[in-house]
């Protein structure tokens, strides 16, 4: 796989529409290529915004902090030591986190991507000229 | 074009076409343009959240394109069908508002949290499949790229939204937005190049730190 196969992949790759060898194969370039790799990962502090549906991610929320605070602590998302709750707000904040989980799962639905996606469209080119598609990444001219 | 004059049961109403619902409402039946409105105020509210991620934003933006589809009805015209025309309106009133917002200047990773600040880190070091499976699991990602979307200029963000997240065409966003293919293809390979750029520097002062 070039370079310019594996960048034309990415997008479909974040939204897990490649079939298994296709996935793998991206990855493999990515051990491979530093400059695709880092493409990537500059990629990823934006595909969020644009390649996740506005909603998915609420809904995973709160059952993961409810998980959390089941579990006995508090989850410091930037590594820090976690804190341990005391064994009386324990029991009310896993009833809080179970109601609240409950009512916003009703209230965001996570929309499944099969259902947003065409049906046709497994990885769809960023742009329809290689020029382009080079350029933007930082590769010479195509061809 | 077949015509339903008579507002009957609300299944009549549902069974209408979306043309049949502007001739009753131009024919002064107002309450079609309510059947109108429903079938069409989730997309126009997943396509604004696109852009947005107040509620109370998307609300007020949602409402005000019905009000300027209902409004605007009499020059719909049926050469586009009446899902694209509403998606037009509601690309503008997002457009008005990207411009009317102040764009948020370059991000620098001593203004982020915690949290953004350990996303950052992971982008750096985990693996591909990780970081997809991350991302999906953590609300700091998806605010961190929505911060970094606000860095752009609106009418870039605008294309880059239309291409990456509604997988609009080239043609099909200069025709939504009435520009030009290569206006359209300048703007998108300028947002990815000022993204990426963007992202490149926070990276880097990541792995320094």
């Amino acid at each position: 796989m070039n370079c310019i196969e594996a960048r034309n992949l990415f997008e479909a790759f974040w939204r897990r529409t490649l079939a298994a060898d296709r996935r793998l194969a991206v990855v493999e370039h990515l051990k491979s290529c530093a400059g695709c790799d880092r493409s990537f990962r500059a990629l990823a502090l934006s595909a969020p915004a644009l390649w996740m549906e506005p909603g998915e991610l609420r809904a995973a929320e709160p059952a993961r902090r409810a998980a959390g605070r089941a579990a006995g602590y508090t989850i410091n998302w930037a590594g820090a030591r976690p804190r341990f709750w005391l064994g009386g707000a324990l029991a009310a904040s896993m009833l809080v986190a179970a109601g609240l989980a409950a009512y916003l799962a009703v209230r965001t639905p996570v929309e499944s991507f099969d259902e947003i996606a065409s049906p046709d469209v497994t990885a769809s080119p960023i742009d329809t000229s290689t020029d382009v598609i080079s350029a933007s990444y930082g590769l010479g001219p195509a061809g | 074009m077949a015509t339903v004059h008579l507002l009957g049961p609300d299944r009549v109403q549902a069974a209408a076409s979306d043309e049949n619902l502007v001739d009753e409402v131009l024919a002064g039946h107002k309450a079609a343009f309510a059947e109108l409105a429903s079938r069409y105020h989730r997309q126009a509210e997943r396509l604004c959240r696109r852009f947005f991620r107040d509620a109370e934003i998307v609300r007020d933006l949602v409402q005000e394109s019905l009000s300027r589809a209902f409004i605007g009805l009499a020059s719909y015209r049926a050469e586009m069908p009446v899902a694209r025309w509403l998606r037009t309106i509601v690309i503008n009133v997002c457009y008005d508002e990207l411009r009317r917002q102040r764009r948020r200047p370059e991000l620098l990773v001593a203004d982020f949290s915690g949290a953004e600040s350990g996303w950052l880190e992971l982008v750096s070091y985990a693996t591909p499949e990780r970081i997809v499976e991350a991302a999906e699991q953590r609300r700091e990602a998806t605010d961190l790229a929505h911060r970094l979307l606000e860095t752009l200029r609106p009418e870039d963000r605008l294309v880059l939204v239309l291409k990456e997240s509604q997988e609009l065409s080239v043609a099909e966003i200069a025709t939504q937005i009435g520009w030009s293919e290569a206006k359209v293809k300048i703007r998108a390979f300028r947002a990815r190049r000022a993204l990426r750029k963007q992202a490149e520097v926070l990276l880097k002062e990541a792995l320094r730190r």
